[in-house]
């Protein structure tokens, strides 16, 4: 294993592996930084440039793309609040507010110190428990992922502080949303009025774009005129130190421990890893309360998790031929035309480009990390220009990626209806959040809680016949008893 | 005044003579209706590059994915039927979706076949604790404890569920059929030991049968193309009793209308393309021999296929 991974290491250090993962990771930053855009796409269109290559530099490139996306997203869900992630759209909670009250240095500071150290946590702990995380894959039934899923939503809970009801209404149509399309077990149709263009549901990129990004410039557009700053009337550039972001022990751990070990879980690894990370920072916290309105630890906790999940979703790809992402799904039918073949005897046939990619893992965070700090000046130039200026390219930027999720019309029709919606949900007190997260999480708790139940032959039991399933119910059950007692404790406080 | 009509009508059929002697002078756009990195992506990306050598021009994959692969079939069925607007997909796509949902188009008739590239059967799998060895010995088990065995499928309505349910009726086997959310969390499921049959198109899971971790214990037609020798000769559905022949062709279509000239031109691409060595390659790799159909071939297959889907649809599947 360690002859192996030094062998992984010698081979990324030709000059030629390196600069292609250099160069990777560079533009991994580049298009995750465009609204909208995220690392399939950006792999898949690499994918013909490296088919003349050998398979390592080939897949170097790739895995560059793949760990720069993650933090590229993340400076836009920070800049703009136009995340083209799940897991973007978390750092966006908090790093958002942040960029508002003109620290968006900082913030992209500390999202850059999370990814990096998120990256790395999550690369020993794959690198050094390779059979445990695969494990962990091959284990996780849908029982389980319908629990972490649900786990997930509960910590909506921790963003609706202030009216449970307008919470719980935003839940319901991020849920509503979710339902639309064929559904994933009987294939019958609901919601889509007859619609082709519905049945595969409300476009996900779509609602995300359209939510967070066509929203925000909708509610910005009144200031067009008043203000040179998107967001920011103060500006300095202030980078977190080394130390200052170690102090946020609780919060890297956190973040680093779930994006190795959720991540690992297919279908839904990297986006329930950020938002559990953050709810558990959050209810955690000695100051829940700032949470949401420019927190740090709500920046450092799903960055770190987010590219955290890049070890935990790698091992089972390459142990196990099973894609934890979208991003990785690629990867796999990059190394069929490479002429390798994924799946249980790729550590066997293929060694020498598996222990490769894991180097590469590593190397690839730290590019990302020298790349990024470098480049936050210029992201920050970028957010200083006029509204202007600024709001068409977002416009546009946004509007490919909605397009592009598809490669028609349809989602960017959906993004402007939503962004519309969005709008005047946010205006009249609704967080928008808890309506992402419905459609985010909603057809992944209903798919696989019905896969769940078919399997166990409808024994509901299922959801608490193993260990990990009777913590989870626990915690599931903690928190909204938690919830519930915090609310009551408000309303006696408010009434006295 | 006829004599102009006649030169005018002569000069452009030889302007459009001229201009299918071009054919192919611009990227072709094939397109995979399912989103990258799917199986249906894989194997289009595999044909691509031979494809496009034997074009002499660049090809261009786009995914379109969404409404169960139906939104690519339509954009395509919509396309200017010129010869630059092309689909790449399974039969068992167009003819799964056509057959048991109301969909604007058919499963023959709304798109020209051009040619197949490889046929292969959908088979059984078992994992290798569960010790089966054939699929008649599971069946055996299934119809003593009706309901309790479960047979993993990718999805409704296509190849996997019509065996299941060719199976489930012809043998009154009483399988519990679970419908997984796509090949991938189907494989996941299998090798995780979850089901106790999994039924899947081959080549998908070679690997694990190699390793001995999975064994292959029927098929819905021979797997004497499949390029591991130990499960060539395994059982079909026939051979058990049930006749039906259950799998998928891949191949490429084209709009209705396009120009014969231009599908003439396009099946010679797709023949060299197929008998190249570099699919042959990727094949092999893949795990399974590529083997060019001609349009008449395909459209032969196709028929068979919906004959299949139509029969077990009416005894098995109407309720």
């Amino acid at each position: 294993m360690l002859e192996g991974l030094i062998g992984g290491f010698a081979n990324c250090f030709e000059p030629f592996n390196l600069l292609l993962l250099f160069l990777g990771t560079f533009l991994g930053l580049l298009v995750g930084a465009l609204p909208g855009l995220s690392s399939p796409m950006a792999i898949i269109i690499l994918l013909p440039v490296t088919y003349s290559l050998d398979p390592l530099p080939a897949l170097l490139t790739m895995i560059g793309v793949y760990v720069g996306t993650k933090l590229g997203g993340s400076f836009s869900a920070i800049l703009l609040r136009t995340p083209g992630t799940p897991a973007g759209a978390c750092t966006a909670l908090d790093g958002f507010p942040m960029a508002e009250k003109g620290q968006s240095a900082l913030a992209l500071g500390y999202a850059t110190y999370s990814s990096f150290f998120g990256g790395a946590t999550s690369w020993i702990i794959a690198v050094t428990c390779i059979p445990f995380i695969s494990s962990i894959a091959l284990k996780s039934s849908n029982a389980d992922i319908a629990l972490i899923a649900i786990m997930g939503l509960v910590m909506v809970s921790a963003f609706t502080r202030g009216s449970m009801l307008k919470g719980f209404i935003g839940v319901s149509i991020g849920l509503l949303i979710g339902a639309v399309g064929m559904d994933r077990t009987d294939a019958i149709e609901r919601f889509t009025f007859g619609s082709i263009d519905l049945l595969s549901g409300v476009p996900f990129a779509a609602a995300l774009v359209g939510l967070f990004g066509f929203a925000v410039v909708i509610s910005d557009l009144s200031l067009m005129k008043s203000s040179s700053q998107l967001v920011a009337t103060k500006f300095k550039i202030e980078l977190p130190s080394t130390l200052d972001f170690l102090k946020r022990w609780r919060a890297w751990s956190v973040g680093g421990f779930f994006g190795a070990i959720i991540g690992a879980v297919p279908g839904v690894g990297a986006d329930g890893a950020t938002w559990l990370s953050y709810g558990v920072v959050k209810n955690n916290s000695k100051n829940p309360d700032n949470f949401g309105k420019g927190e740090p630890d709500g920046v450092v906790a799903p960055e770190t998790a987010n590219n955290g999940t890049t070890g935990g979703t790698m091992v089972p790809m390459l142990t196990l031929g099973i894609p934890g992402d979208a991003s990785t799904a690629i990867m796999i039918g990059a190394l069929y035309l490479h002429g390798l073949q994924p799946g249980v005897t790729l550590m066997k046939t293929g060694a020498e480009v598996v222990y490769g990619m894991l180097a590469g893992l590593l190397l690839a965070g730290v590019f990302m990390f020298v790349i990024a700090l470098g480049a936050i000046r210029f992201f920050v130039y970028v957010l200083r220009q006029h509204r202007s200026i600024l709001f068409p390219f977002v416009m546009i930027f946004a509007t490919m990626g909605a397009y592009a999720s598809y490669n028609e019309f349809f989602p960017v029709y959906v993004a402007i209806f939503l962004g519309v919606f969005g709008f005047f949900m946010e205006e009249r007190g609704f967080p928008v959040v808890t309506i992402v997260l419905g459609v985010i999480l909603g057809p992944i708790i209903e798919y696989n809680t019905r896969a769940a139940l078919q399997l166990a032959d409808a024994n509901w039991f299922t959801f608490v016949d193993t260990w990990p399933r009777l913590i989870m119910i626990g915690i599931i059950v903690f928190l909204v008893f938690n919830e519930i007692r915090q609310g009551l404790i408000r309303q006696k406080i408010s009434k006295q | 005044m006829r004599i102009l009509i006649l030169g005018i009508f002569c000069f452009f059929t030889f302007l459009g003579n001229l201009a299918l002697a071009a054919y192919p002078e611009k990227p072709i756009r094939i397109i995979v209706p399912y989103k990258a990195g799917g199986g249906t992506d894989s194997i289009a990306r595999g044909f691509v590059g031979a494809f496009s050598k034997a074009a002499g021009v660049d090809v261009v994959i786009t995914n379109v994915n969404g409404g169960a692969g139906s939104k690519g079939i339509i954009q395509v069925m919509k396309a200017k039927p010129d010869g630059y607007n092309l689909i790449l997909t399974g039969s068992t796509d167009i003819i799964g979706l056509s057959t048991f949902r109301k969909m604007p188009f058919k499963s023959i008739g709304s798109l020209t076949p051009v040619g197949g590239i490889y046929t292969t059967p959908t088979y059984v799998l078992a994992h290798k604790d569960r010790g089966y060895k054939t699929l008649e010995e599971v069946i055996e088990k299934s119809k003593a404890n009706p309901g309790k065995l479960i047979a993993g499928i990718g999805g409704k309505f296509g190849a996997h569920d019509v065996l299941a349910n060719a199976v489930n009726g012809y043998k009154n086997a009483g399988f519990r059929i679970v419908a997984f959310d796509g090949g991938a969390m189907l494989k996941k499921a299998t090798i995780a030991n979850e089901v106790d049959i999994c039924i899947i198109h081959s080549p998908v899971l070679l690997n694990e049968v190699k390793a001995g971790l999975l064994n292959v214990i029927g098929t819905g037609g021979s797997l004497a193309k499949i390029t591991y020798p130990p499960i060539q000769k395994t059982k079909t559905l026939r051979d058990m009793g049930i006749p039906a022949d259950v799998g998928v062709t891949r191949g490429v279509w084209a709009p209705k209308g396009t120009p014969k000239d231009v599908i003439a031109k396009l099946e010679k691409f797709i023949e060299v393309a197929t008998n190249s060595e570099e699919f042959k390659k990727f094949g092999n790799n893949f795990g399974f021999a590529p083997k060019y159909y001609t349009s008449s071939q395909f459209l032969d297959l196709l028929n068979l296929e919906q004959g299949v889907y139509t029969d077990i649809k009416g005894k098995f599947m109407s309720k």
